[in-house]
């Protein structure tokens, strides 16, 4: 008998508990939050309260009554209306609570895919600026190669044709081996040789390393373009250009050194370090060290990359 | 008249390849050529020329900006890998724009507007085209230019390419003396030398080993004469 009045007591106020938070986190609750509009939704909270307190009155002076505790359930004052409001309210707050917090975590998410598309669209871009006018004034070396009928002019073809598929088919991907990294520096180093007529001291070692590891593409380029940027011509004959790649366990180290010509182009060199700066931001965060510095002669940068 | 001309650019070999190109034209006289612009900036101020080759994107200073800075400009040819820059050039008044890479007849169609400029007339103006008239297209660069036949003094060919000496202008043109001899033929035009066919009805003078037409001297060659003669008995009266 005991267990019966126990059971009683506990579902038919938690019937009309469950009956007002689900209409209110379903209903109610969803209206304010799409269209915030406070006013309404008091005006429907109020009223549904009220309208579930009724039912939950009559259901239980209809059913506990008679199994004890008949005072309380008799009459209907002050305090048993305050009880059974704040019984309603806690359930209707407690679940409104977790409407908030599931909304939450889905805006959160929301906003996470937004960002991640946001930076892949970026990357692209990023990896996009580099330059198609080094493919046309290739293109028009060429020409002049072909007018002259030099045999050069099949080397810069095969070796453009190297850097042009590097570009189309395996910038795109998010990751590749540093030695087609490494293979695509040598190529676009051997194409800058002949254009200065091999003017210039040219050194790259990648000895040290392990070509094996995986890299994000593209990301060597921009400090070798930067050390073509300043000043190196054909007419400067003491501009040299060092560049150094080693591998220790899963860090890869990168060194370019060059001198800086007298007319070095500084402002507009500015612009590609910008973009691998952001790149590696992007897809290394925390995992690389990056330092250029500039003095009077000579240009410096080295690059520690955690590839794990 | 010659054009005297500089050559303003960074790369060696577009710098090679323009003077090349340069020097296939007997209307271009390349004073002196440049890396950069900063360098050209005392030599432009203190000499005068007639055009300006520049490359756009350059060390130091932009050809651009190195031709905003100029005070009396010459024509300019703009040549660059860059194709955005192409308004910026055009509203400086840049007679053509090449956009690497360019070839030898497109470099012939830039100088062809040259030419025109400075000759100061411009080709088609003033000109009542006559729909029974006689005409022939010109090649410049890609474009087809139509030249009346009437306006035609006379052909001379080059080494790579022929120049078209018009009433107004001349235009030069990748074009083959032995086609034009045949084509022309019958139009009244006769080839009196290797590098000469003109245009008969223009002729003032005929001397012995050579012609006047429009004041200037042309040569008749051995190989030439008896085909002259022949024009020359037939008009006999």
């Amino acid at each position: 008998m005991d267990f019966k009045v126990a059971f009683l007591r506990i579902t038919v106020p938690m019937f009309f508990h469950i009956i007002l938070s689900y209409t209110h986190y379903f209903f109610i609750l969803p209206d304010l939050l799409r269209t915030k509009r406070l006013k309404r939704y008091f005006l429907r909270l109020v009223p549904a309260i009220a309208i579930v307190m009724f039912f939950q009155v009559i259901t239980e002076n209809a059913t506990l009554t008679s199994l004890g505790n008949s005072n309380y359930f008799e009459s209907f004052g002050w305090i048993r209306f305050v009880s059974t409001l704040w019984d309603e309210m806690s359930f209707m707050i407690f679940t409104g609570m977790i409407k908030f917090a599931v909304d939450w975590f889905e805006m959160e998410n929301k906003k996470k895919t937004l960002e991640n598309e946001k930076l892949a669209v970026e990357l692209k871009y990023l990896k996009s600026q580099i330059n198609p006018h080094f493919l046309f004034n290739t293109l028009h070396n060429l020409n002049y190669l072909t007018q002259i009928k030099s045999d050069q002019a099949s080397e810069v073809i095969v070796m453009l044709s190297n850097i042009m598929r590097y570009m189309i088919y395996d910038s795109n991907k998010s990751s590749v081996t540093l030695r087609k990294e490494i293979d695509y520096i040598q190529d676009y180093l051997a194409l800058e040789a002949i254009r200065l007529n091999n003017k210039f001291d040219l050194k790259f070692d990648v000895t040290e390393a392990n070509d094996q590891l995986e890299i994000a593409p593209l990301i060597f380029i921009p400090f070798v373009e930067n050390a073509f940027k300043h000043g190196i011509t054909d007419k400067d004959e003491k501009s040299w250009i060092d560049i150094r790649l080693s591998t220790k366990e899963n860090i890869m180290y990168l060194v370019v050194e060059n001198s800086i010509g007298e007319k070095g182009d500084h402002e507009s060199s500015g612009v590609g370090l910008d973009n691998v700066k952001k790149r590696l931001a992007l897809g290394y965060p925390g995992k690389y060290t990056l330092n250029i510095d500039e003095s009077e002669k000579k240009f410096h940068v080295s690059l520690t990359l955690d590839l794990t | 008249m010659k054009l005297r001309c500089i050559i303003i650019e960074d790369e060696p070999m577009a710098r090679k390849l323009l003077l090349d190109y340069c020097s296939r034209v007997s209307e271009i006289e390349v004073l002196k050529e440049f890396t950069n612009g900063l360098d050209a900036l005392p030599y432009l101020n203190s000499h005068p020329i007639d055009l300006l080759f520049i490359d756009i994107k350059m060390p130091g200073i932009t050809g651009i900006d190195l031709v905003k800075t100029l005070q009396h400009k010459p024509k300019i040819i703009f040549t660059t890998a860059f194709a955005e820059y192409a308004v910026d050039g055009f509203e400086l008044d840049a007679t053509d724009y090449l956009l690497k890479p360019f070839n030898f007849p497109r470099f012939i169609k830039a100088v062809n507007k040259v030419l025109s400029h400075v000759q100061g007339i411009q080709p088609e103006a003033g000109h009542i085209k006559n729909a029974g008239e006689d005409y022939i297209f010109i090649k410049d660069g890609r474009d087809m230019v139509k030249v009346p036949l009437a306006d035609i003094f006379y052909i001379k060919g080059q080494k790579d390419y022929v120049k078209f000496n018009l009433r107004s202008r001349k235009i030069m043109s990748l074009m083959n003396m032995k086609d034009l001899e045949n084509n022309l033929a019958e139009k009244g035009f006769l080839r009196i030398h290797q590098s000469y066919i003109v245009n008969t009805a223009q002729i003032d003078v005929v001397s012995s080993n050579s012609i006047k037409i429009n004041g200037e001297f042309l040569p008749i060659s051995q190989t030439y004469k008896q085909g002259f003669k022949k024009y020359i008995d037939k008009h006999q009266h």
